[in-house]
């Protein structure tokens, strides 16, 4: 359905997308995931045809991105993030404009406004301006908008931000629901949304991809562990600059403390790390006391931090 | 792959390169085309009368034009810097521009600006060929500024050379300059001979300025005075008065109309005498109204006075007197079909006299101009002083004529009769005698106003002036100018209401309200209206979904 | 065109012709238009100090009144879709650029044109009240009107894809339609040395004023009406090529 090889997409000379390809089958809900700047947007906006790619192929239903713009936007519900809407028009009036550029029959525009107002809840705001809505109607006004001409592939920059939790919730549900009849590709720089939804995610660092994988295999093929354990010490200060300096982690942190002299921490190894000898050393050194210890499988967001997160 | 990145390459450098070579190619093509249409160009205009087009008549004369023809331009650089001449020197190069369009190749237009300092010489030059400055004035920042304006024309044909002197208006350019080019290419039919027969009045005197009329506009008009014959280059005479004609002055214009010789008769049938207690009306004799007698066209001794279309005379600086004795002719009572008046709005004329034609010659003539019918007539002595006057002095019921055009056969007033004596004994009459012919004739039943005194009061206007000249033209079958004449009034004055008074103020006061004022409210009204229906839409609609 | 450009040219001109109703810039537009140069031609100069039944004083200003009105009215075209992020949405439905741009062409002539009417009070009271107009002149003046309004729009349009900033998008078309428009008057003031003549030439052709004289008088002239609408198409080609080049930026 969706084919993209080698793309390369540069601002001014500075890459931001850097060789990147996947492929989305149709009907798969599929999640970009990245922080924040990892290109994310401007491969979704290249999939839409508002960019052009510096390098690369993009290939939409077989259609080549530079020969038929027009057929493959015709094809996609696009959702930019912050979700961009005429402000002064009412969501009624918006939603035609859209039913009318999107080229649906006269006398379908009515039942297909309809349908959409019902799904996304919109019954209380059709007549108010779109710039007097909440975030949240906001976004379903987006969504309604994007859905109303029954898009083959759907494209959701950011679709949560600015919802509240119930809402979040409501989306979820319905973009599952969706997914079973759609290709939806959705991005996010939060990790729960990809949990909640996704059946495959690609996760973007910097321009590149890093994984691209089912939850389960992602998961399963994850080797690093995280260690939790407390400590037993008189000085927090000596015990905190101690604990940094150690070596074999590539994530460490302080969670809490657990009486007055006893600390809490967390590190992520990988699987052959000596960071627990190093450990065990330091503490026989210092005369601490290990608590507890506790050693688990690293969960998603762990995996997530692991590959996305920036580097120290 | 790498296929497709040579395609993005191509794509990319198509897009971000030949943008601007295509946009500098449009840009010359609109350079090209705008070259093409300056030489196949097309102009709508669509002023009336098309003032921005030479007319018909002009494109006839450019193109009779076969030797060349030199018409060059000057004016100073004052006269660019003004405002409003800047616009006349604009449009008279636009004008000449079209001259040498529709030329056989033989026009050539040349036109100079001239400095005012570096160009002494040239401007001194052109000042002694007869070209003359005007001043020119112009309010800027509060402050008028004079300036000395020269713009004139010199046209050259065949070593000969005319000059128009000043040109400091758009209005009647076209008109000017054909009439200088029918005079230079000798396109004119028209030798006039002028006939004086009123009173002891004088071309030199009272007439100059009628005289000055027909010389500027016809290359030979002559003076033909009692006794003399009329020289056989002539075509057109035309006659002032009646009374001091002889028989035999009465007897060689009866053969020169005979003769296919045309006649523009100006006369009434009173005699005005005044001095400094009174002004009164006496009826004229004249030999000259036996003979139009005989043709069929008779001059009443009367005086015509219309109770309904007159001017109005200044008694004073507050005070008009109604004046019926100086009817104005207007609307319906000018022919509408006669190219001579046709185009007249209205005409002024002074103590007339009305016409009578007979029925043998009606089918002929055509009635120029009418009373209204509400005019009457006075017979015998009539007294024309201001003071004598209280309108109305009669009441009016009936329609008097007071022109007419006659064209046809006519019989001579001497048939089989002996040529009569002339007093001048020197002069005899040489030509051929016929008894009949073919011929023109144009009456007006008004003597006076033509003469100086009027003409100087600015009683006159131009259409009077024009009536003098589209007659002759149309004697002369030249018609070609008279559509011209009349492309003078371009500028549409407020005239519906007489400037300054209260009811032009309320008008005006009307104008401006509306547009200014009630437009802009009606605007408001309409975005409050629409922008109510929206919202009233919007309150349906949510009802609509909330059930 | 075939039908489904047409009717998605029609649906961006609705939109935007909504957009001009339903907030206050279009009356406001109109309003000032009706107000300011009507004042100019009341009681400075004009109607009835030359006590002439012509609009040619009115229609002489025009092109200065446009200069400032014009980009007042287009500013927001491009400007305010970058600003509001609104242009990836209008960019990525099945719009070609030209039916956008035609669309939104449309709909700004279409406000001049309303405003346009709305002075013909004057001369159609004057015409019944005071005096007489040239009506075949009217036409002609309201024709070219319509027309250089076009070509000013076209060029603020342009500009406006240039900026993201309302201000600067308002201010730099104010300043290049001032350029164009007054290098044409400029010609008539300026002393040229008769070698440099052509360049009087030269920017008596390219000014937007001076095309505008023809039809002020009555005339309409090909050439006049070539540069119009060749202007008014170059600048649409460039308004089309910079919202395209923005795809490879």
């Amino acid at each position: 359905m969706i084919s993209v090889k080698n793309l390369v997409k540069s601002y001014n000379n500075v890459p931001v997308v850097k060789d990147v390809s996947f492929e989305v089958n149709k009907g798969e809900l599929v999640g970009l995931l990245g922080p924040n700047g990892a290109g994310k947007t401007t491969i979704m906006r290249i999939l839409t045809c508002f960019l052009n790619p510096t390098s690369g192929e993009v290939n939409i239903n077989g259609m080549n991105i530079f020969d038929s713009p027009i057929e493959i936007k015709k094809l996609i519900g696009y959702l930019p993030e912050h979700t961009p809407q005429y402000g002064d028009m009412t969501t009624i009036e918006y939603l035609n404009f859209i039913s009318e550029v999107r080229g649906i029959d006269k006398n379908k525009i009515k039942s297909s406004i309809d349908e959409m107002i019902k799904l996304t809840s919109l019954e209380d705001v059709v007549s108010k301006k779109i710039s007097e809505l909440s975030k949240g109607y906001q976004k379903r006004v987006g969504l309604a908008s994007v859905m109303i001409h029954d898009p083959e592939i759907l494209i959701l920059d950011e679709p949560t931000t600015g919802l509240d939790p119930n809402q979040v919730i409501t989306f979820r549900k319905m973009l599952r629901r969706l997914s079973e009849k759609k290709t939806v590709i959705l991005s996010t720089h939060v990790l729960s949304e990809i949990e909640a939804t996704c059946e495959r995610v690609i996760i973007i660092k910097k321009g590149t991809i890093v994984a691209n994988d089912t939850l389960q295999n992602l998961v399963n093929n994850f080797t690093d562990e995280f260690i939790e354990f407390s400590l037993k010490a008189d000085n927090f200060t000596e015990i905190d600059k101690e604990i940094s300096k150690l070596k074999g982690a590539w994530k460490l942190e302080f969670m809490k403390k657990d009486a007055k002299d006893i600390f809490r921490y967390k590190a992520l190894i990988s699987k052959d790390s000596d960071f627990d000898k190093n450990l065990k050393d330091l503490i026989k050194e210092k005369n601490w006391k290990l608590i507890d210890e506790k050693r688990n499988k690293a969960n998603l967001e762990e995996i997530f931090l692991k590959l996305a997160g920036e580097e120290e | 792959m790498k296929n497709n990145d040579k395609k993005i390459d191509k794509i990319k450098s198509y897009k971000m390169e030949t943008w601007l070579i295509s946009s500098l190619f449009i840009a010359i093509m609109i350079i090209i085309i705008f070259v093409i249409t300056k030489f196949f160009y097309f102009r709508f205009d669509l002023t009336k009368g098309n003032k921005f087009s030479i007319s018909k008549p002009t494109v006839e004369l450019v193109k009779k034009i076969n030797n060349k023809l030199i018409i060059k331009y000057y004016y100073n650089d004052n006269c660019r810097e003004h405002v409003g001449m800047s616009k006349v020197v604009q449009y008279i190069n636009d004008l000449l521009k079209e001259y040498k369009n529709y030329s056989k190749g033989y026009v050539e237009i040349i036109s100079e600006e001239l400095s005012t300092q570096r160009d002494r010489e040239k401007l001194d030059e052109l000042e002694s060929k007869g070209l003359s400055y005007k001043s020119l004035s112009e309010a800027s920042a509060g402050e008028a500024r004079l300036s000395q304006g020269m713009s004139g024309i010199i046209i050259n044909y065949e070593g000969k050379e005319s000059v128009i002197p000043q040109i400091f208006t758009d209005v009647g350019f076209e008109y000017l300059i054909d009439k200088e080019i029918k005079k230079i290419i000798n396109d004119n039919n028209a030798n006039i001979g002028l006939i004086l027969a009123y009173g002891n009045k004088s071309f030199e005197n009272e007439y100059s300025y009628l005289k000055q009329i027909l010389e500027s506009e016809y290359s030979k008009t002559t003076i033909i005075n009692s006794g003399e014959n009329i020289p056989t280059d002539i075509n057109v005479i035309m006659v002032i008065g009646a009374e001091q004609l002889t028989d035999y002055d009465v007897f060689k214009i009866d053969q020169f109309l005979m003769n296919g010789g045309k006649a523009f008769f100006t006369t009434s049938g009173i005699n005005i005498l005044y001095n400094q207690y009174s002004q009164i009306a006496l009826p004229k004799d004249g030999k000259l109204f036996d003979l139009l007698n005989h043709y069929g066209i008779t001059i009443n001794k009367n005086l015509i006075g219309d109770n309904e279309s007159y001017r109005a005379v200044p008694r004073s600086i507050l005070e008009e007197s109604r004046y019926p004795i100086w009817p104005i002719i207007t609307g319906e009572n000018i022919n509408k079909t006669n190219p001579i008046v046709k185009n007249f709005k209205n005409l002024g004329f002074f103590w007339v006299s009305s016409i009578d034609i007979d029925e043998k010659i009606k089918n002929n003539t055509e009635i120029l101009l009418k009373t209204t019918n509400k005019a009457w007539e006075k017979k015998d002595r009539m007294e024309l002083g201001l003071d004598n006057y209280k309108y109305p002095i009669e009441q009016g019921d009936k329609q008097f004529n007071i022109a007419c055009a006659f064209k046809g056969s006519l019989e001579s007033y001497y048939k089989g009769k002996e040529i009569p004596k002339n007093e001048n004994e020197n002069i005899k009459y040489e030509l051929g005698r016929k008894d009949s012919g073919n011929t023109q004739l144009v009456v007006i039943s008004n003597d006076m106003f033509f003469e100086n005194s009027i003409l100087d009061s600015r009683l006159v206007t131009q259409s009077e002036i024009n009536l003098l000249i589209n007659s002759f033209d149309w004697l002369t079958e030249d018609l070609s100018l008279i559509q011209i004449r009349d492309k003078k009034k371009f500028l549409n004055e407020l005239d519906k209401v007489k400037p300054n008074t209260k009811q032009f103020d309320t008008r005006k006061n009307i104008v401006i309200a509306v547009s200014t004022y009630i437009m802009p409210f009606l605007i408001i009204a309409a975005a409050i209206l629409i922008n109510l229906l929206r919202y009233s839409r919007r309150k349906k609609i949510l009802e609509e979904y909330k059930k | 065109m075939d039908k489904r450009s047409f009717f998605n040219t029609l649906a961006v001109y609705k939109k935007e012709i909504q957009n001009y109703f339903y907030s206050p810039i279009g009356y406001v537009f109109i309003v000032l238009f009706l107000f300011i140069p009507n004042i100019l031609f009341f009681f400075f100069g004009g109607i009835f100090k030359e006590n002439n039944a012509t609009m040619r004083m009115y229609f002489a200003m025009l092109p200065i009144i446009y200069i400032i009105f014009i980009p007042g009215l287009t500013m927001g075209t491009w400007s305010k879709e970058k600003n509001d992020g609104t242009l990836e949405l209008l960019f990525t439905l099945p719009l070609n650029r030209y039916e956008i741009l035609i669309g939104k062409f449309l709909s700004t002539l279409t406000i001049v044109f309303i405003a346009l009417i709305a002075t013909l009070p004057i001369p159609l009271i004057t015409h019944f009240l005071l005096g007489s107009f040239d009506i075949g002149q009217l036409i002609s003046q309201y024709i070219g009107a319509l027309l250089m309004a076009s070509c000013y729009i076209a060029i603020s349009f342009f500009i406006s894809s240039l900026t993201k900033e309302l201000i600067v998008s308002f201010l730099l078309s104010t300043s290049i339609l001032a350029l164009f428009t007054f290098i044409g008057y400029l010609a008539y003031s300026v002393k040229f040395f008769t070698q440099l003549e052509w360049i009087k030439g030269i920017l008596t052709e390219i000014s937007l004023s001076t095309h505008f004289l023809n039809f002020s008088k009555g005339v309409i002239d090909s050439i006049d009406l070539v540069y119009y609408i060749g202007m008014s198409i170059l600048f649409f080609y460039l308004n089309i090529r910079v919202l395209e080049s923005k795809r490879w930026s």
